[in-house]
């Protein structure tokens, strides 16, 4: 990753601390929800296909920053999340280099 | 002004260069006058950059103005079947376009172009409405049709229709590319598409139609298409496999596939709204999806990553998120191939991800 790309990653981890949005994501297999989390927040997801298989998502509704918004729809699943720019979050193994 | 419709003006004057040449020297076909009507009624810089280029050959003598005789009636129905149509530049790397000086010719009193500009208009959908109905996308660019029937089809980056609105009978044949047809409700007119050895017939719903080299993809979102393939000029409708909403069935060279059901019909019309979607897509294909609308292109040489599976969202036209996903992989590498392109290698040690 840049130097360029590392300060605009930076400041999107800041902006989700701040900005909270509308969510409305039930409870469904994780695939789903964060396809809905996409739609509904705006931003770009992506992840390796094997990593959510089987996992089900408690899913989220309210208004939350993105960052209590992904931790709650990734809660139990032993996955965590990194923005890997302003508009795009990776979904990974916790503790991935 | 953006970027986008700076691009517009500058590829419009060229266009507008080739076309005035073409006027200016033989008899054209009727083909040629098609595609040239087709290519006015695009944009209405199109039109504006044409007038410019006349103007300057003085090619609008009276002489070379050929006047419709058409009623009223039926030009206002022919302009309203094209007033939606939007053409929707998704690629943003204009920069190296955007530096091309404009012609001189682009300077032209205001007046006088209002004024041709109507003529040369009605002209233009005069020509169109008397013949076959071709509309088509460049590279990197979608758009929105209103067919004279109320249906609407929205083409896919790279993509050509022939339409022919008959009376007992519309008939639309996908060249190339991709559309979704959102088909007006009208039992005594069956809504027909052809594209290679393949018929689907609806008569008021809503499916897309993915032509590529090897394979074609039918996706039904309302409503029923019954599929007929490979016979000859009898249309035996009667006992076609019907598709319903959520089915989808793939056509390759040796024919129509079984039919999917329960497909996930948000992913196939994604790209109406500009996005992508990707339930468990392999990075070659994912890969290969961004090149269809950008002219960054990425291409994944290692075969190991090429097969591993990738699930998201994206918009498409950042492929440059993408990469930034790829060169987050251990072990990635990106290169530039020298043009505008990067290719993606992985180091031999590297291990298996995730």
């Amino acid at each position: 990753m840049s130097a360029a790309d590392a300060e605009y990653s930076v400041h999107a981890e800041v902006q989700t601390e701040v900005t909270a949005i509308e969510l409305r994501i039930a409870s469904q297999p994780l695939d789903g929800a964060l396809q809905e989390f996409s739609r509904q927040s705006g931003l770009q997801v992506i992840y390796f296909s094997s990593l959510t298989a089987g996992i089900q998502s408690p899913g989220v509704t309210g208004k939350h920053t993105v960052a209590a918004a992904l931790e709650q729809l990734l809660a139990g699943s032993g996955l965590s999340f990194r923005l890997i720019n302003a508009r795009t979050v990776e979904i990974r193994k916790t503790g991935a280099p | 002004m953006t970027r986008d419709r700076k691009l517009e003006q500058v590829t419009g004057e060229q266009a507008a260069e080739a076309w005035e040449t073409f006027h200016g020297t033989d008899e054209a076909s009727p083909l040629e006058h098609r595609e040239f009507g087709a290519w006015m009624l695009r944009s209405p810089q199109h039109i504006a950059a044409y007038l410019r280029v006349a103007r300057t050959m003085r090619a609008l003598r009276s002489s070379d103005i050929r006047w419709p005789d058409t009623s009223p009636e039926t030009l206002i129905k022919a302009a309203r079947a094209y007033s939606e149509q939007v053409v929707t530049p998704l690629r943003d790397d204009s920069a190296p376009h955007s530096q091309r000086e404009r012609p001189r010719v682009a300077r032209t009193a205001l007046a006088f172009a209002f004024a041709a500009t109507l003529l040369v208009a009605i002209g233009v959908t005069w020509m169109v409405w008397m013949t076959p109905q071709n509309f088509e996308t460049r590279f990197g660019e979608q758009r929105f049709v209103r067919l004279d029937d109320g249906s609407g089809v929205t083409l896919n980056t790279d993509s050509r229709i022939e339409v022919k609105m008959e009376k007992g009978h519309r008939i639309i044949r996908l060249v190339r590319g991709e559309a979704l047809f959102d088909v007006a409700h009208d039992p005594t007119r069956p809504f027909d598409v052809y594209t290679g050895k393949t018929i689907l017939r609806a008569v008021g719903t809503r499916f897309d139609v993915d032509v590529r080299a090897s394979r074609t993809t039918v996706t039904v979102v309302e409503g029923i298409v019954s599929l007929t393939h490979g016979v000859g000029e009898a249309l035996p409708f009667g006992n076609s496999p019907l598709l319903h909403a959520s089915d989808r069935v793939v056509i390759d060279s040796s024919g129509p596939g079984a039919l999917q059901h329960g497909v996930p019909v948000d992913e196939a019309t994604a790209w109406t709204r500009q996005q992508l979607i990707f339930n468990s897509r392999s990075l070659g294909e994912v890969a290969d999806e961004f090149n269809r609308y950008n002219r960054v292109r990425i291409v994944i040489a290692s075969p190991r990553l090429r097969s591993q599976e990738i699930t998201g969202v994206f918009r498409a036209n950042d492929p440059a998120s993408f990469l930034t996903f790829l060169s987050n992989i251990p072990g990635a590498r990106i290169s530039s191939d020298g043009k505008s392109g990067h290719v993606v290698t992985l180091d031999a040690v590297a291990e298996p991800t995730p």
